[in-house]
């Protein structure tokens, strides 16, 4: 049978857009006193913000990335 | 204590094992290679890491830039471990101080991490997206060449009515498919995500399962139908997979005295 659907994940050929979905998104999430402080400022806090402008980011490549594939 | 050298323990995941083959595995930057913090039949995974190595900005947010390459290593242990034993990924970038504040996070909720370990056990996660390829046929063009055929003021209002009814019905049944391959591939899932399209333009489903190893070649063999199916209408099916189950690890664990306090 010929393959129409488009396979990625395991191996190569994750785009950055699919694992940052769910690496940043999604998965176990630690509250409370154990998370580490910076200079009082909660590390975690912090970095999700990162990076969700990170996937913010991602994801506007992809879409550009995608419309330029669909434009040829 | 600078930024410059402050240290955390990172966490990529929780498992129920404390039997796993951890060698070779990148750590981060500056610290560790992986290891185990084990806390009865329940152990973590985790790296010595310097928070420098976590911090990063927003200029560093590129295709190969730091961000990327630490969801890759996060990813890449995680699917490690996962390939051994069932595993409760942990969310990118989270650290705790040290060993013990590792320990006690898996003692204070370990009921529930078990539950959910038994629960993903003998699962892996597919994500699916359903993508309508290229735009809408362009009305203004065919109104062109409409005109450029001068039919007879009849001939081109019923040809108009056609096409309009003909795209119409098209919309429909692209709206449609995407709660129909929805629903089609959760019967061969234990659970499964409707997640945002975010707004996307031409993607009609983002959602993501949770299937039981055993039912992976009918899961794949339901997909592969749909984008058969789905080919001539301009729709794509995109699946990626097997994925350690990011989407269905979602607790939040911790101390329950810093919530109150």
């Amino acid at each position: 049978m010929a393959n129409r659907t488009l396979v990625t994940g395991s191996g190569g050929g994750t785009s950055l857009v699919d694992l940052l979905d769910r690496v940043v998104d999604r998965g176990v999430v630690v509250s409370g006193d154990i998370i580490i402080s910076l200079a009082g400022i909660d590390l975690i806090q912090l970095n999700l913000r990162l990076l969700l402008i990170g996937l913010e980011t991602a994801n506007e490549m992809h879409r550009t990335n995608f419309e330029g594939r669909g434009a040829r | 204590m600078t930024a410059g050298d402050a240290r955390g323990l990172y966490l990529f995941a929780i498992v129920g094992s404390t039997a796993v083959d951890l060698s070779g595995l990148p750590g981060f930057a500056g610290g560790g290679s992986p290891r185990l913090v084990d806390h009865g039949d329940l152990a973590a995974v985790v790296a010595d890491v310097p928070l420098a190595a976590l911090d990063v900005r927003e200029e560093e947010v590129t295709e190969d830039g730091r961000l990327a390459r630490m969801a890759m290593d996060h990813d890449t242990v995680i699917r490690a471990v996962f390939e051994q034993t069932p595993a409760l990924p942990l969310r990118l970038a989270t650290v705790v101080g040290d060993e013990d504040a590792a320990r006690r996070l898996l003692a204070e909720r370990s009921t529930e991490i078990r539950d959910l370990l038994a629960r993903l056990a003998g699962h892996e996660e597919w994500g699916v997206r359903l993508r309508r390829e290229g735009e809408a046929p362009d009305e203004n063009a065919e109104r062109e060449r409409a005109r450029a055929a001068r039919p007879s003021g009849r001939d081109y209002l019923q040809a108009r009515r056609e096409a309009l009814r003909a795209s119409q019905e098209q919309r429909h049944a692209v709206r449609q498919a995407g709660d129909e391959v929805y629903r089609g591939l959760a019967e061969h899932a234990s659970d499964a995500t409707r997640l945002s399209t975010g707004g996307a333009t031409g993607l009609l489903l983002n959602a993501t399962y949770l299937v039981p190893t055993s039912a992976t070649d009918a899961f794949r063999e339901v997909a592969e139908k749909y984008a058969a199916d789905l080919e001539a209408g301009g729709v794509r099916v995109e699946l990626t997979g097997p994925w350690p189950p990011y989407s269905f690890a979602q607790v939040t664990i911790g101390s329950q005295a810093a919530a109150d306090g």
